[in-house]
């Protein structure tokens, strides 16, 4: 357990300071584009929206990063690949729920003041901390799993594959677009339709339910994590 | 002291003869503690298993013994034994050797005599 | 007795086999010297011991607890790898901080008395350090650690004379706190030659030899003089190579070593470490 929580802090330890930057740069940024929008509009409320989309953007890189820097130093430090895997699901949840924790916080406050809309504030209102800070956190938890998987897929089959799966993903992509164009019945896409609203959180009778897209986001993380699992597993140092 | 890793001989072996000539020529007097196997295996960065077997030598040749706890010393009478047992060698390890030369170079055992007679008469050893 | 035993551990990449059914066992209080030439499988096996890489089949065992995915090995071996594994921009001094933090056999103190001597800055990162300097980080974490294994691969990597001189007694050191093994993987043999116990030998992914320094040097010798005459004294020996320099022919021979006949002209003399290693490991590729 100690080596567990020794391994964790460690991998932590490793996303503070890039975190740091990061956070000192966008929201440098956002004060910078609302300083210029005020002092050519003189309207506080142009400024903009859905910051926290770039920290999802930015555990994503985390996520595909930690692999290639974690790995190799945990398995220096005589970490088995089963240690190495937790301490990272570990880790990085501590740090999505941090900055889920930042930008939950900071997207209330500047909500109040300068009427500053946060990606999910805009889509599920504001009101429930608890559950949009929960909500963030998974979502940000998923992206980095599906990030860490495709760097795991990526050192497992090497480039030249990793692209033709690139390329037969976004076939697959297409053809399910085709799918619902062509060949399902409107019935049937508009079923389906309203089921992924619901996943999300958007009921029927147009209430908003924050349970099911947390679910939906924990469920699809623990997928990508699953299977990153299962790949780390048998991954070996190259 | 130091050893070479490029002749024949084992550097078990260049230890123990070196540790030898040093108790011979006086730099370790007798009943005083001479270094210990890490000491030695450190200054000629060499294994100190290789050292051990090389000091073992001059324990079975009774020239040094082991003081529990303190370390090896010299034993009383090394210095006579170590020129008793140069003595015996001497022979085989120099005049046989002299000898095979010579026969190789065709020498005769008068030229040999005369050339170790000049050997005296020049030299500083002639002491005797 | 505690060892790193090898059991019958074969590994292909691809289709080309690093390792066939390699079996090996490395004794508790013993240096060893691991041998090889480049490609010959010596990384591979490193890797194998370390948990770095998986075996295709067979297993290694670290006194006796299998060593593949397995924490219970973890405070019995340290592989300090050529490949730097460590993340560069950490400090010198926080890389030494994390290591106490995975191992409590890491000795922060002598960590810093290495550095001092050594001239190391733990001051600097990892990736502001020089190749020799990298090595030499590497290195003192290594030595600092006192867990019973410690493989070394590679270890005196871009080092100055000096630097490689203090390894070497540092090393020795090390080894005489008490019931350690050391693994040191090189190409530098002459300079190992005096300090390891025992060799083991790799070529083409199979183990050639091992055994003490001392039994294979007194079975490996070169005999020299005119051809016709090397070639009498051949017959029926293993020749491991030959040199030839004009009428001059120098035959290299594993085994037992025959009186020459009176009035030979033949000359026998000693191998030593490098020599072998070379005419041992030109062999096999032939």
């Amino acid at each position: 357990m100690k080596m567990l929580r020794s391994a964790i802090s460690y991998g932590c330890s490793t996303k503070i300071r890039p975190l740091t930057i990061f956070y000192l740069v966008e929201y440098g940024f956002f004060a910078l584009i609302m300083a210029i929008v005020v002092l050519c509009t003189g309207n506080v409320a142009l400024n903009p929206r859905g910051v926290e989309i770039s920290s999802a953007v930015f555990i994503s890189i985390m996520g595909a990063l930690s692999f290639k820097e974690d790995f190799k130093a945990f398995l220096q430090n005589g970490f088995t690949r089963g240690y190495i895997f937790l301490s990272t699901f570990c880790s990085f949840f501590i740090v999505s729920a941090s900055m889920a924790l930042i930008d939950t916080l900071l997207g209330n406050v500047l909500h109040h003041f300068v009427k500053y809309f946060t990606f999910f504030g805009m889509l599920y209102g504001y009101g429930h901390m608890l559950t949009t800070w929960l909500l963030l956190t998974f979502v940000y938890v998923m992206f980095c799993s599906i990030f860490y998987l495709a760097a795991l897929v990526i050192n497992k089959v090497g480039k030249t594959a990793s692209l033709l799966i690139g390329v037969g993903l976004s076939g697959v992509i297409l053809l399910i677009a085709a799918l619902f164009r062509f060949v399902f019945s409107p019935e049937l896409v508009s079923r389906i339709g309203s089921f992924a609203l619901n996943a999300f959180g958007f009921m029927n009778d147009g209430t908003v339910e924050l349970v099911f897209p947390i679910l939906t986001f924990t469920v699809i993380g623990a997928v990508f994590w699953l299977g990153s699992y299962a790949l780390l597993r048998h991954t070996e140092l190259k | 002291m130091n050893v070479n890793s490029n002749t024949e001989k084992p550097i078990f072996i260049q230890i123990a003869e070196q540790l030898e000539d040093k108790i011979f020529t006086g730099v370790f007097r007798e009943e005083t503690q001479i270094p210990s196997t890490n000491e030695i295996s450190a200054l000629l960065s060499v294994n100190p298993h290789t050292v051990l077997k090389g000091m073992n030598i001059l324990v079975d040749g009774e020239i040094i013994y082991k003081k529990r706890g303190l370390g090896m010393f010299v034993m009383t009478g090394a210095v006579e034994k170590i020129r008793r047992k140069r003595k015996s060698r001497f022979y085989e390890q120099y005049i046989a050797a002299l000898i095979e030369e010579a026969a190789k170079l065709q020498m005769t055992k008068e030229d040999i005599i005369s050339l170790i007679e000049r050997g005296y008469q020049n030299g500083s050893h002639s002491g005797q | 007795m505690g060892a790193i035993q090898v059991n019958d551990v074969t590994k292909r990449y691809k289709d080309v086999p690093a390792l066939d059914h390699v079996s090996v066992t490395f004794e508790l209080g013993k240096i060893y010297g691991f041998l090889g030439r480049n490609g010959a499988g010596k990384s591979t096996l490193i890797n194998i011991i370390a948990n770095r890489v998986f075996a295709d089949s067979g297993e290694v065992l670290i006194d006796g607890i299998p060593a593949s995915e397995n924490m219970a090995v973890h405070d019995k071996i340290f592989c300090m790898s050529e490949t730097d594994l460590y993340d560069r921009d950490l400090k010198v001094i926080e890389q030494f901080k994390w290591t106490k933090r995975f191992y409590a056999d890491f000795d922060m103190n002598r960590a810093l008395t290495l550095s001092e001597k050594y001239r190391l800055d733990v001051n600097k990162r990892f990736k502001a350090l020089s190749k020799g300097y990298q090595s030499i980080f590497k290195l003192v974490i290594a030595l600092s650690l006192s867990v019973p294994y410690v493989i070394f691969d590679e270890p005196v990597l871009g080092l100055d004379a000096n630097h490689r001189e203090l390894f070497y007694s540092l090393l020795l050191e090390a080894f005489e706190e008490g019931d350690r093994t050391f693994i040191i993987a090189t190409h530098m043999i002459e300079e190992v030659s005096n300090i390891i116990e025992e060799v083991v030998l790799i070529d083409g992914g199979r183990i050639l030899a091992q055994e003490s320094v001392e039994e294979l040097l007194e079975s490996g010798y070169s005999v020299s003089g005119a051809a016709e005459e090397v070639d009498g004294y051949c017959a029926g020996k293993n020749v491991i190579g030959y040199d030839e320099l004009g009428g001059l022919k120098i035959a290299y021979i594993m085994g037992e070593k025959n009186t020459l006949p009176k009035g030979s002209d033949l000359q026998i003399s000693a191998m030593d470490l490098q020599k072998l290693f070379v005419k041992m490991t030109e062999r096999s590729i032939k």
